[in-house]
Parts: structure tokens; C-alpha cells; sequence
């Protein structure tokens, strides 16, 4: 899976949390979840059990640590999905 | 330095299935878990852990300016209806809440015994979220040019890299420790009072 389609597929993922339609709408690696996206915090953990579904992967607590933005999470998913 | 969270319980119950799985493993201890699990009114508990993870986050947020999601680590002791202690990375919180059938809203300090003006209020929900935060630092605003006797056009509210909102009178930046948080239809402000 390349960038562009990753992107793709997390930008259908965090789409029901989103309280933001114009960062959406721009969404790019560099949008940050929270800042942004204006994400729940309580959501973010939808959009990580969501991610875990989609990828069939298994985000443990230190890459959680880290998912805050796009491209953190685009770095995790990449790396979970080589370890496979 | 205080931080504070508030949570709209009817709209946590729509916006989030916290029995869901893996929702509670992934935000909660062993140890919370197991309250959760045996408690009377799980939803309530669920929603006050959360709130009181929220807001020491947000005091540590300020002292370690480095912005993380592990709300496991963060660990809620302590856990009572009005109070509680909150632990993050051997740093400990100390937590006011006020439960009421439609919000919880939760203080966290660093001492047991600090003293906030703290002030919930209902919000239009229909506004955007983007709105409803403007109309939360226009509260604070006022409360704060009321008590510190400063032009309220004299004053603005801006978020340092790590997030965190800091107040400044035209360039100068004040003292005040605040914390503003808003979830669905309500909004909060807290603000720390010197000790006398």
C-alpha cells in the first residue's frame, strides 16, 4: 500500500470523529488529529480500534503514544504492516 | 497550574460505545477496569475516570511540554464521587469533580486543597465546535478582566506549541492558571485562585 492510498483509507476512518469539515477536507500528512481534526480525545480511541480493524494490525501502547496526527499514524500502520 | 475537562454524558453516549471492544483496554487499568466492571452506574464511572485522566493530563501537559496519547498510563487512584488522585509518570494530580445527571466536570491541581473559580454553562449545540470554543475563552475573558480589572479587548487567549492556552494582556503574558474545556452542549472554565 502506498501514501496516497493509505491516506485514502485513513481519511475514511477518522471521517465520523471529525469536527472540523475545512481541515478534513485538506487533510494531509501534516494534519494532527487533535489540533486539527478537532477530534474527540475519547474518539481517538475509535480511530485507533477502527485502524486496528481495517489493517489487521495490533497498535500496542508506545505507537498509541504516538498517534496524534497523520503521519504518525501513516508511520505505525507502514511499520505494523511490515513486522507481518 | 490547574486542567479541567467536562463531558456531556448524553452526548458520550452516542459519540462513544465505551463497551465496545478493546475501547476500555486500551484507556483504562487493570484496576479501573475492574471498578468499572463492578459498578453500579458504569457509564458515570467510565465518564469520570476519563474526565479525571483529561484534566491532569492537561496540568502535565504544561510542566512536560510534549504532547502524548496513553491515556492508560495515566492512572486514577483515589476514585471517589467528589475527588480523586490521578498519577502520570510518577507525578501525581489531584482531582475535583461535580457529577450532575448532564455533565461531569473534573479540576485536576497539584496540591490537594486548590482553590478554583470554576463555572459550567450550557452551550448552543448547533454552533460549530470552533464557535463554542470562541464563546468559551469569551467567558473566561470576561471573568478574568472582571476580577483582574483589565480592558476585556486588552486581552487575548493563545495556544503555545504544546497546545496549551495562555493569556496575555496586549503583548504582556499574566499569571493566571486556567484551564477551558467543551464537549457537545456545555462548556467549562476553571482558574485558579492564589493561595491567601
Amino acid at each position: 500500500m502506498n501514501n496516497e492510498q493509505l491516506i485514502v483509507a485513513l481519511k475514511k476512518i477518522v471521517k465520523p470523529y471529525i469536527q472540523d469539515d475545512a481541515a478534513f477536507e485538506s487533510l494531509s500528512e501534516d494534519t494532527d488529529f487533535v489540533n486539527d481534526l478537532k477530534i474527540n480525545s475519547a474518539n481517538l480511541v475509535d480511530v485507533i480500534l477502527d485502524v486496528e480493524d481495517e489493517f489487521d494490525i495490533e497498535i500496542d501502547n508506545d505507537s498509541m503514544e504516538q498517534m496524534l496526527s497523520v503521519k504518525a499514524a501513516m508511520d505505525i500502520i507502514t511499520s505494523k504492516l511490515n513486522e507481518k | 497550574m490547574i486542567g479541567n475537562d467536562i463531558v456531556d454524558l448524553k452526548l458520550a453516549q452516542t459519540q462513544s460505545n465505551w463497551r465496545r471492544k478493546g475501547f476500555l483496554a486500551k484507556i483504562c487499568t487493570k484496576q479501573e477496569q475492574d471498578l468499572i466492571e463492578k459498578s453500579k452506574n458504569p457509564l458515570e464511572l467510565v465518564w469520570l475516570l476519563w474526565s479525571m485522566k483529561e484534566s491532569a493530563y492537561k496540568c502535565y501537559i504544561q510542566k512536560n511540554p510534549r504532547r502524548f496519547y496513553a491515556p492508560r498510563k495515566i492512572s486514577c487512584d483515589q476514585i471517589s464521587d467528589a475527588r480523586g488522585s490521578v498519577v502520570i509518570n510518577k507525578e501525581r494530580y489531584f482531582t475535583k469533580s461535580i457529577i450532575t445527571d448532564d455533565v461531569i466536570v473534573t479540576t485536576a491541581g497539584q496540591t490537594p486543597d486548590f482553590i478554583v473559580e470554576e463555572n459550567h454553562f450550557s452551550l448552543d449545540g448547533t454552533i460549530s465546535f470552533k464557535k463554542q470554543s470562541q464563546v468559551v475563552r469569551a467567558q473566561l475573558k470576561n471573568v478574568i478582566s472582571r476580577v483582574l480589572n483589565i480592558p476585556r479587548d486588552s486581552l487575548r487567549i493563545i495556544k503555545d506549541s504544546s497546545g496549551v492556552p495562555r493569556i496575555y494582556e496586549n503583548q504582556n503574558q499574566l499569571e493566571v492558571s486556567f484551564s477551558m474545556s467543551h464537549h457537545g452542549k456545555y462548556g467549562a472554565y476553571s482558574i485558579l485562585k492564589p493561595k491567601v
